[in-house]
C-alpha cells in the first residue's frame, strides 16, 4: 500500500493537513473561517460553542449569514432561539435575510425548563437551526445535549459565557470572540478556534463583518440641554 | 348499487358502562333503579357479581352483602347523551348510523368495500368500542330490525334475506321490538318464540295487538321497508364522563381523557376534520371547574398526540381539589390536509415540524414560545411583535439604517461622564444621529435621537437621547 493510498482513507486523521472533505453542509458565510472547519461548513448534528469576551461585538452577526441561507432553502423547519438574552429584534433579523415565520423563541420559566426545551429542539429534528443561551452547564448536561445534537442531525449553536473558555468540552466545534478594531466596511472580529475537528485549535482568524446602513459619522456633537 | 347490510350494536349494559368505564374494572360498581316501589340493582359489573350481588336485588341488602359497592342511579338522559356519541363516532365506519334504544345500527353495505370485507370492518368495530370501554353484541342482517333482534340475542350473521326467517326463528319474544303488554299477552296465548309469531295470521294480529305488530314483523322479514332516521351529528363536540370515585392523581385523569380523545378522534375521522383548540374541563364537587386550554398549530385527529401534549400540560398542573368528572370540549375544528411527501426532501424529519411548538407550550405554557413579526411603526419598541408560532408578519419589511440585532425589554438609563453616555465604559458616538420622533397618537409620543456607540471593550450599542438630555440604552449590535 503506498503511501497516497493510505492518506486516501478516511480514518487516517491528518494533524496539519486538509481537513476531510465532505458534500453538502451549511457554510458560513466567512471565507477564512470555511477554510479552517472540516468540510468547509458548520458541523452536522453536533453543538458549537461560541464563547464571546463581552456581548455586543458581533457574535451574532457570525451566524446570522449562515440563518439567512437557512431562511433562503425549502427546509420548513424552525430557527430556535432558546433564552435568548435580550428581545431578538425583528426588523434587524429581517434586514439580515432571516424568515421570521419560522424563528421559534422560547423562554422557560426557569432553568430546567429552557434546557428541556433545548433537548426537545435539538432532538426532535425539528430545528434547522437551534440557538441557546443555556449558561454554565456541566459535563452530564452538556453530553446529554450533544447526544440529542446527533440525534437530530441539525445544527447547534450554544453562546456560553467567556469563562467556559478554560473548561474542557466535547462540542466538535468552540469558538472564541474578540473584538478588533473596526475596519473598513464595519467591524472586525478575533476567532480563536479552541477545537475543531480534523485539525489542531488554531487562529486568531480575522473577520470582517459586514454591516448595513450608511457610514455617516456623527453629525453634530451632541450638548447637554439641545433643543 | 350495492344491497343493503345492516350491523346492529347492542349495548346490554350501558347504564353500567356510561359510569364504569372511567376507570379500569378493578372495583365493585353496580347501577341501581326503581323498580315495584323499592331501588333495586338494575345491573352490576363483574367483580360485584363475583361477591355475590344479582340484579333485582335490593340496594340494602345488596350494601349489607359488599360494603365497598360503588353505586350509582341510572340515569336515562347520560345514557342517550354517550348513545349520541357513540353515534357521532361510528360515523367513520358508515354513512348512516341510526339510534335506537339500547343500541345503534349501521349501514354498512356501502362500506364494505373501503374496509376490505365485513370481517376486517366488524374487527376494527369491535377493538374501537373496547378502547372506548364498551362491551357491545353485534350482529349482522339484511334488514335492521332483524339485526337488532339478533345483537340482542347475543350475535348473528345473516347475508341472505330468503336465510332471515330460519334465523329469527329461534329468538325469544325479548329480543324483539315489542311493547311490554303484547309480549305479556303472547306469552299467556303461549307464543314463546319467534317462529311461533310468525306463523299466527296477520288479521288476527292486527285486531287484538294492533296494526303496529303485523308492520313490524313485515319488517322484520325484509317484506315492507324499514324506514329509519339517520342520526346527525351536530357540528360541535363535548363529552363529560364521570370519575367512578373523586380522585386529585395525574395519572388517574389520563385514562378517561384518553378514551374521551378516542371518542373525539373517532368523531373527527367521520368528518374529515381536525381539531386544532380543545378544552378540558376537570370538575369538582364544589370549587368551580379547572379549565385546561389546548391550542395546536395545525389541526390533529392523532389521539395519542394529543393525550402526550394533555400529559405534558396535566403533570404541571396543581388541583385545586380531587376531581369527580373530566370533559373535553372542542373550541375549533379546521379541515385536515392529508400529509404528503416531499419529492425532494433531502431530511427525513421523525415528526412534523409544527409539533415542537406545540410540545413546547403545552410544558411551558402558550405566550413562552412565539414567532417574530414586523410592525410599520418607527418606535423601536412596537416596530416588532410575537406571533404564533409559525405565522408569519403581514407587512413587507423596509430597510432602514442599521438596526441592533437585540432589542432591550426597557430602556436602561445610562449614566453621563464628561457629556458622553456610560455603560461599563465611557461610549464612543460612531454614527447619528437618527431622530425618531412618533407615536403622538396614541399617548406614548417618543422623541429620541438615536445613535450607534462604541465601548471600550470594542463592543456596539444603540443608545438614545431625549430632549431633556438624558441618555438611554436601547439595543445591542451583537
Amino acid at each position: 500500500m503506498s503511501l497516497e493510498q493510505l492518506l486516501q482513507r478516511n480514518d487516517v486523521w491528518r494533524g496539519r493537513g486538509r481537513p476531510i472533505e465532505s458534500s453538502g453542509g451549511l457554510p458560513t458565510g466567512f471565507a477564512a473561517l470555511d477554510a479552517e472547519l472540516s468540510g468547509q461548513a458548520w458541523p452536522r448534528g453536533a453543538l458549537v460553542e461560541i464563547m464571546a469576551e463581552t456581548s455586543g461585538i458581533g457574535e451574532l452577526s457570525l451566524l446570522l449569514p449562515s440563518l439567512a441561507r437557512l431562511s433562503a432553502t425549502a427546509d420548513r423547519r424552525w430557527l430556535a432561539w432558546i433564552d435568548p438574552p435580550y428581545i431578538p429584534y425583528a426588523p434587524a433579523l429581517a434586514a439580515a435575510g432571516v424568515d421570521l415565520s419560522r424563528v421559534l423563541c422560547v423562554r422557560g420559566r426557569d432553568r430546567d425548563e429552557s434546557l428541556w426545551a433545548l433537548e426537545q429542539a435539538l432532538r426532535t429534528g425539528t430545528c434547522a437551526a437551534v440557538l441557546a443561551w443555556p449558561g454554565q452547564l456541566d459535563s452530564a448536561q452538556s453530553r446529554r445535549l450533544q447526544l440529542a445534537a446527533e440525534a437530530g442531525d441539525g445544527y447547534g449553536f450554544m453562546f456560553l459565557p467567556a469563562a467556559a473558555a478554560a473548561n474542557a468540552s466535547i462540542a466538535a466545534l468552540r469558538l472564541s470572540l474578540q473584538a478588533l478594531a473596526p475596519g473598513v466596511r464595519g467591524r472586525r472580529l478575533a476567532v480563536q478556534l479552541l477545537k475543531r475537528r480534523g485539525g489542531w485549535p488554531t487562529g486568531p482568524l480575522e473577520l470582517e463583518l459586514e454591516e448595513s446602513g450608511d457610514d455617516t459619522a456623527v453629525a453634530s456633537s451632541p450638548s447637554a440641554g439641545r433643543a | 348499487m350495492a344491497s343493503r347490510l345492516w350491523l346492529a350494536v347492542h349495548l346490554p349494559s350501558l347504564p353500567l358502562q356510561v359510569y364504569g368505564r372511567s376507570a379500569a374494572e378493578t372495583f365493585a360498581l353496580a347501577v341501581s333503579e326503581r323498580q315495584a316501589g323499592r331501588e333495586r340493582i338494575a345491573i352490576c359489573n363483574a367483580p360485584a357479581a363475583a361477591a355475590g350481588i344479582l340484579s333485582g336485588m335490593p340496594v340494602a341488602t345488596a350494601q349489607a352483602i359488599l360494603p365497598s359497592l360503588q353505586l350509582r342511579a341510572r340515569n336515562p338522559a347520560v345514557e342517550s347523551r354517550s348513545l349520541a356519541r357513540l353515534a357521532g363516532w361510528c360515523g367513520q365506519f358508515s354513512s348512516f348510523v341510526a339510534i335506537r334504544p339500547d343500541g345503534l345500527v349501521l349501514e354498512v353495505g356501502a362500506s364494505l368495500r373501503l374496509f376490505k370485507g365485513l370481517d376486517a370492518l366488524v374487527l376494527r368495530l369491535q377493538e374501537g368500542l373496547s378502547s372506548l370501554g364498551f362491551a357491545v353484541n353485534m350482529a349482522v342482517a339484511p334488514t335492521p330490525a332483524a339485526a337488532s333482534a339478533l345483537a340482542r340475542n347475543g350475535g348473528g350473521r345473516v347475508h341472505e334475506r330468503e336465510a332471515l326467517p330460519a334465523a329469527v326463528a329461534d329468538l325469544p319474544l325479548a329480543c324483539l321490538d315489542l311493547d311490554g303488554s303484547v309480549a305479556e299477552a303472547l306469552k299467556r296465548i303461549g307464543i314463546r318464540n319467534c317462529e311461533a309469531l310468525l306463523r299466527l295470521p296477520h288479521e288476527g294480529l292486527a285486531r287484538r295487538f294492533g296494526a303496529g305488530l303485523p308492520v313490524y314483523l313485515e319488517r322484520l322479514l325484509g317484506h315492507c321497508a324499514d324506514p329509519l332516521a339517520p342520526y346527525v351529528a351536530p357540528e360541535r363536540f363535548a363529552a363529560q364522563l364521570p370519575l367512578p370515585a373523586e380522585t386529585d392523581s395525574h395519572e388517574a385523569l389520563l385514562f378517561p381523557l384518553r378514551r374521551l380523545l378516542l371518542e373525539l378522534c373517532g368523531f373527527l375521522r367521520a368528518r374529515e376534520r381536525g381539531v386544532s383548540a380543545l378544552e378540558v374541563q376537570l370538575f369538582h364537587l364544589r370549587e368551580a371547574a379547572t379549565r385546561i386550554n389546548l391550542n395546536l398549530v395545525a389541526a390533529s385527529a392523532e389521539p395519542e398526540y394529543l393525550l402526550g401534549l394533555l400529559r405534558e400540560r396535566i403533570e404541571g398542573l396543581g388541583l385545586a381539589a380531587p376531581v369527580v368528572e373530566v370533559g373535553i370540549s372542542v373550541l375549533r375544528f379546521q379541515p385536515l390536509a392529508p400529509a404528503t411527501g416531499d419529492l425532494f426532501g433531502e431530511t427525513a424529519t421523525a415528526e412534523p415540524a409544527h409539533r415542537l411548538p406545540e410540545r413546547l407550550q403545552a410544558r411551558i405554557g402558550t405566550q413562552a414560545v412565539a414567532s417574530l413579526g414586523v410592525q410599520a411603526d418607527h418606535r423601536p419598541e412596537s416596530a416588532w411583535c410575537a406571533r404564533p408560532p409559525g405565522k408569519a408578519s403581514a407587512l413587507p419589511h423596509e430597510s432602514a439604517s442599521s438596526r441592533p440585532a437585540w432589542l432591550l425589554p426597557r430602556p436602561q438609563p445610562l449614566t453621563v461622564a464628561e457629556g458622553r453616555p456610560c455603560y461599563h465604559g465611557r461610549l464612543e458616538l460612531v454614527q447619528g444621529p437618527e431622530r425618531i420622533e412618533s407615536g403622538w397618537w396614541d399617548g406614548a409620543d417618543v422623541q429620541r435621537d438615536y445613535y450607534v456607540a462604541a465601548g471600550p471593550a470594542g463592543n456596539r450599542f444603540w443608545v438614545y437621547r431625549e430632549p431633556a438630555g438624558q441618555w438611554f440604552l436601547h439595543g445591542v449590535f451583537a
